[in-house]
């Protein structure tokens, strides 16, 4: 019997942005001229996701003890077995957070 | 750490664990007392022949509602869309609109932050077909795991 599980809600994890950053280069001609270059920046941003498992029941199990280490990108549909097996395909590495929402 | 390699390993409780499907028709109550909850819940199986119901609450004024009998994904939401208007229930409203998006009912059956896992607290008609399914599931993650589902 094929079973539909969901693990979803709101989690904490690193990645790398891309910014601009600020820098001073000497002209030739003695002048300070100011300039933008592009870095990258690890940061630690707060998102919300959900999985949709469905498969057999120990595969189920699997995945959702996987779950618990890797946060899903966005809204991700997959059988638990394809996620067992390559589970940094559809996750990031990060942690489940508690954040209290008023509705 | 939360992981284990073992039975009865703890899972996170900030990650919500839900049971969706879309051939079983499931409603959510927020806000609203027992009472009602089981007369609309008594009316939507009358009038749409479900066979019968199963009431979890989820915590105080929180009810869901899982039916019996098995429908396609169109009658379901039309089901759900009857009860939230007869019944004036803009949370329902939201919920169903929520549902229609994802295209899947989805209740809660594992602890979300300090709340338990819905537990059951009345049961009315048959319970063969699709609340088995429910009640199944449930108890497979209980079986795996006890922390999870530790108050069903």
């Amino acid at each position: 019997m094929v079973k539909r599980l969901s693990v979803y809600g709101d989690y904490e994890t690193t990645k790398w942005v891309i910014m601009k950053q600020r820098s001073w280069i000497q002209r030739r001609d003695g002048v300070w001229q100011r300039y933008w270059y592009k870095t990258r920046v690890k940061v630690t941003v707060e998102e919300s996701g959900r999985y949709e498992f469905y498969g057999r029941g120990r595969d189920l199990y699997r995945a959702v003890r996987l779950a618990q280490h890797y946060m899903p990108k966005g809204y991700v549909e997959v059988e638990a077995r394809d996620f067992i097996e390559n589970p940094e395909e559809y996750g990031v590495p990060g942690e489940w957070i508690w954040r209290e929402i008023e509705s | 750490m939360y992981l284990g390699s073992g039975y009865g390993v703890k899972l996170n409780p900030n990650c919500i664990l839900g049971y969706t499907d879309d051939e079983t028709v499931m409603l959510d109550f927020d806000d609203t007392p027992f009472k009602k909850v089981k007369y609309w819940a008594q009316v939507a199986m009358k009038h749409f022949e479900l066979g019968g119901f199963l009431i979890l609450k989820s915590s105080e004024n929180h009810y869901h509602v899982v039916f019996n009998h098995r429908v396609n994904w169109a009658e379901n939401m039309s089901i759900v869309a009857w009860v939230s208007l007869q019944s004036n229930n803009q949370n329902m409203l939201r919920y169903l609109r929520m549902q229609c998006i994802k295209k899947s009912s989805t209740l809660r059956i594992g602890p979300k932050g300090e709340k338990p896992s819905p537990r059951i607290v009345y049961r009315e008609g048959n319970e063969d077909t699709q609340i088995k399914e429910y009640l199944e599931t449930r108890k497979f993650l209980k079986k795996r795991s006890g922390a999870l589902v530790k108050s069903l």
